[in-house]
C-alpha cells in the first residue's frame, strides 16, 4: 500500500516545492531510524551520517522513479545499499564476503518494514531491557563499548581480560541480546 | 569451509552486526537526532544542492562533485519558499505551545530563519590559546568582520593584536587577498577559507548558518540556557565522529529566530556557558577516569568485518587529524593562527594518508595542532574560541565594489600545496618561510573502522 497520499505530487522535477519536499521529509523521518540501523550495521560509524545524507539526496533526485505502490523504506534502503557497495568499493574492501553479509543485513532490515517507526522504537526499548538483563560481565563490556565508545584494548585493560576474550565476550553479549529479543517476540 | 557453513557464518555475522547496530541506534539515534539529520539533508534538498554531497569526518566521496566551488552557488528563492511554509508550521507550534519552547524547536525555527539571504555583517572575535604562564585573560585575540552578500560575495577582515591584518574577499569573479605589504594578490574563488569560519563540511560558516544549525541538531546535545533574559541554546558535541566545535552557544532573537550571536569553542566549554556534558556523566558512571570518549575516540576494531592489516586502509573515526596549517620557522610568519592569508592547509578534513596510522587513537594532536615543540616560537594555534555576532550593515547594504579587490591584483597568491599529511606550511605574508606541514593526520589502522564487531 502506498505511504504517499494520492493527492500529493511527489516529483522532484515537476512537483518540487514545499508540498513535495515536506511529504518526502515526513517519509524519510518515518524510516530514519531503520535506515540508520541498516547503515550502522553496514559501514563504520564515522560514515553513517554521510551515507544517510547521500541516501536522502539521491532518493530525492530519483523520486520520479519511485513506484509508490512499493514500500518507501525498502526503496530508500535499496539506494542506501548501493551507496554502501559504492563506499566499500572505494575503500577497497573485499566484495564477495561483504555482499553475503550485506544481504543478511538487508534481510533483517526488511523484517522491520512490517512495522512503523513507533514499533521500531518500542523494539529498541525491549533491546535496552535485554541489555539490562545481561550478566554483569557482559553488560559491562557492552556498556564500555557502546555507551563509552571504548576500544577493545581499553576495555580489556578495564576488565582485566585479554583483547580476544573481550571480543568474544562482546559477541556473546550480542548473541544473548538477540536471544532475549526473540523471546520477547521481537525478532532480531 | 563449505558453502553451507559459509552461509551460516555470514548469517551469524549479519545477525551480530544487526544487533550491534540496534544497540547503537538505541543509544545514539534519538528521535531528535534523527529529525535533525533529516532536517539537515532536507536543507540540501531545498537549497537545490542535492547533486552535491556534503562530507563530514571519516567519509569518502560517493557522489561528490569535487570540482564544485567550495563556496557554493545556490538559489536562495527555493529555500525561502520552503522556509516560509515551514516557518508557519514551526511558528504555529511555538505560538500555541503552552510550554516554553524547547531547545529543539527553537533550533529548528532558527534553522528556517537562517536559510534566507541578503547582505550581512558578522563581527568576529577570535581567542587563541594562552601561552604557558599566561592567564586566559591574556590570551591573544583578534577581531574582525565577515561581510556576506551571498556565497559568491564574501569579504573577511581580521586584525591581530600585533597589528597584522588579514584581508580576503571574493566577488564571484575574482578571489583576492591583501598581503602584509599591502599588495593585492589574486587567488582562486573557491580557495578555502580559514577553518574557523567554515563548517566542517566546507561551507562558509556565517553564510550557511542554517547548515551549522542542522549540524548542531544532529551532532550535539542541546539545552536551553537562557541568560540575562536572552534566548540561548547551549550545545555540546556528543558525536565523536563529527569534526566541529566542541561546544556552541547560540543566542537567538526571540522574535525573528535569527541567530544574533554564536560562540564556538574548540577546546573546552565556552566562556560563561554551562552546557550539558555527557562525557563527564559517563566517566562518572564507571569511575574509569578515562579521557572523554567524545574527543579521544580511537579507531574501533571490534566490529565484524574488521580485518586488521586488510586492504581497506581505514581511518580512525575522527580521521587522523594533523595541524591544518603548517607553521613556519622564524622569518616566515603568518598570522597568529599560523597560516597565511589562505592558510596552507592539508586535505579538506585535515587527514593524513588513509593508510597511515597515528599513535594510539589514530589522530594527530587532539585539536589538530602540532605539539608545542613543532612550531616556531610565538606561533599561535587555531582559535580556541570564535565569537560571531551579527551586526548592522553600514548603510543597509554593501557597495558592489566592497567585495571586489581594492586594486588589480599584482600577482597570484601562492597556492597551498596539499601535502599527503597535514598539508604544507602556510606561507606567511611577510615572506616565504612557511613551515612544513604538520605531522598530519595519521589514518586509522589497516582494516579500517568497520561496522561494530570485534575491533
Amino acid at each position: 500500500m502506498s505511504e504517499i497520499p494520492p493527492n500529493l505530487r511527489l516529483s522532484a522535477d515537476s512537483g518540487r516545492g514545499p508540498d513535495a519536499a515536506d511529504v518526502f521529509a515526513i517519509l524519510v523521518r518515518e524510516h530514519g531510524e531503520r535506515l540508520l540501523a541498516f547503515l550502522r550495521a553496514s559501514v563504520p560509524a564515522s560514515s553513517v551520517d554521510d551515507i544517510f545524507q547521500d541516501t536522502v539526496l539521491v532518493a530525492w533526485r530519483r523520486l520520479p522513479d519511485y513506484d509508490r505502490t512499493r514500500p518507501f523504506g525498502a526503496w530508500m534502503r535499496g539506494i542506501a545499499r548501493n551507496l554502501v557497495l559504492d563506499y566499500r568499493s572505494k575503500m577497497g574492501r573485499e566484495r564477495p564476503t561483504d555482499d553475503a553479509i550485506l544481504d543478511g543485513i538487508v534481510r533483517r532490515a526488511e523484517a522491520e518494514d512490517r512495522g512503523d517507526r513507533e514499533e521500531f522504537r518500542a523494539k529498541l526499548v525491549r533491546l535496552e531491557d535485554c541489555v539490562a538483563r545481561l550478566p554483569d560481565e557482559y553488560r559491562t563490556v557492552i556498556h564500555l563499548s557502546y555507551r563509552l565508545d571504548a576500544p577493545v584494548a581499553r576495555i580489556a585493560a578495564e576488565v582485566g581480560a585479554n583483547v580476544e576474550a573481550v571480543k568474544k565476550r562482546l559477541q556473546r553479549a550480542r548473541g544473548m541480546i538477540a536471544t532475549c529479543m526473540e523471546s520477547k517476540g521481537a525478532t532480531a | 569451509m563449505t558453502n553451507e557453513s559459509d552461509r551460516f557464518a555470514h548469517e551469524d555475522t549479519a545477525n551480530d552486526r544487526w544487533i550491534g547496530a540496534l544497540i547503537e541506534v538505541q543509544l545514539r539515534d534519538t528521535p531528535e537526532r534523527v529529525d535533525a539529520l533529516v532536517d539537515r539533508a532536507m536543507v540540501r534538498v531545498r537549497t537545490g544542492s542535492a547533486t552535491e554531497t556534503v562530507r563530514t569526518a571519516g567519509s569518502i566521496g560517493i557522489s561528490s562533485t569535487s570540482a564544485a566551488p567550495r563556496v557554493r552557488r545556490w538559489d536562495w528563492r527555493t529555500p525561502v519558499a520552503a522556509a516560509a511554509s515551514i516557518a508557519i508550521i514551526v511558528g504555529s507550534a511555538l505560538l500555541f505551545s503552552p510550554q516554553p519552547a524547547s531547545a529543539n524547536s527553537i533550533l529548528r525555527a532558527a534553522q528556517v530563519a537562517e536559510s534566507g539571504s541578503g547582505d550581512r555583517r558578522y563581527a568576529l572575535e577570535l581567542i587563541f590559546p594562552a601561552r604557558a604562564g599566561e592567564s586566559e585573560a591574556q590570551a591573544p585575540r583578534a577581531t574582525g568582520t565577515l561581510d556576506i552578500r551571498d556565497a559568491e560575495h564574501v569579504r573577511l577582515d581580521i586584525r591581530f593584536q600585533d597589528g597584522r591584518t588579514m584581508t580576503r574577499g571574493t566577488d564571484g569573479a575574482t578571489g583576492w587577498t591583501v598581503d602584509q605589504r599591502g599588495e593585492v594578490l589574486s587567488m582562486p574563488t573557491d580557495a578555502r577559507w580559514p577553518r574557523f569560519i567554515e563548517t566542517p563540511e566546507g561551507d562558509l560558516l556565517a553564510d550557511r548558518l542554517d547548515v551549522l544549525l542542522a549540524d548542531v541538531g544532529a551532532h550535539y546535545q542541546i539545552v536551553r540556557c537562557d541568560k540575562g533574559g536572552a534566548m540561548q541554546i547551549c550545545a555540546t558535541r556528543d558525536d565523536s565522529g563529527f569534526r566541529g566545535p566542541e561546544t556552541i552557544e547560540l543566542t537567538i532573537d526571540p522574535d525573528t529566530k535569527l541567530v544574533t550571536r554564536a560562540a564556538l569553542s574548540f577546546g573546552g566549554p565556552a566562556e560563561g556557558s554551562a552546557p550539558a556534558n555527557r562525557a563527564s556523566e559517563t566517566m562518572a558512571s564507571t569511575g574509569s577516569g578515562r579521557p572523554d570518549a567524545t574527543t579521544a575516540r580511537p579507531a574501533r576494531d571490534d566490529r565484524p568485518g574488521a580485518s586488521p592489516g586488510g586492504p581497506e586502509g581505514g581511518r580512525g573515526p575522527e580521521g587522523g587529524r594533523g595541524p591544518e596549517g603548517g607553521r613556519g620557522p622564524e622569518g616566515g610568519r603568518g598570522p597568529k593562527d599560523g597560516r597565511g592569508p589562505e592558510g596552507g592547509r592539508g586535505p579538506k578534513d585535515g587527514r593524513g594518508a588513509e593508510d597511515g596510522r597515528g599513535p594510539k587513537d589514530g589522530r594527530g594532536p587532539e585539536d589538530g595542532r602540532r605539539p608545542e615543540g613543532g612550531r616556531g616560537p610565538g606561533r599561535r594555534a587555531e582559535p580556541r574560541m570564535v565569537m560571531i555576532e551579527r551586526s548592522a550593515v553600514p548603510g543597509g547594504a554593501f557597495d558592489a565594489a566592497w567585495f571586489s579587490p581594492p586594486s588589480v591584483p599584482v600577482r597570484q597568491a601562492p597556492p597551498p600545496e596539499p601535502g599527503p599529511r597535514g598539508g604544507p606550511g602556510g606561507k606567511g605574508p611577510n615572506g616565504p618561510g612557511g613551515g612544513p606541514g604538520g605531522p598530519g593526520g595519521p589514518g586509522g589502522p589497516g582494516g579500517g573502522p568497520p561496522p561494530r564487531g570485534d575491533r
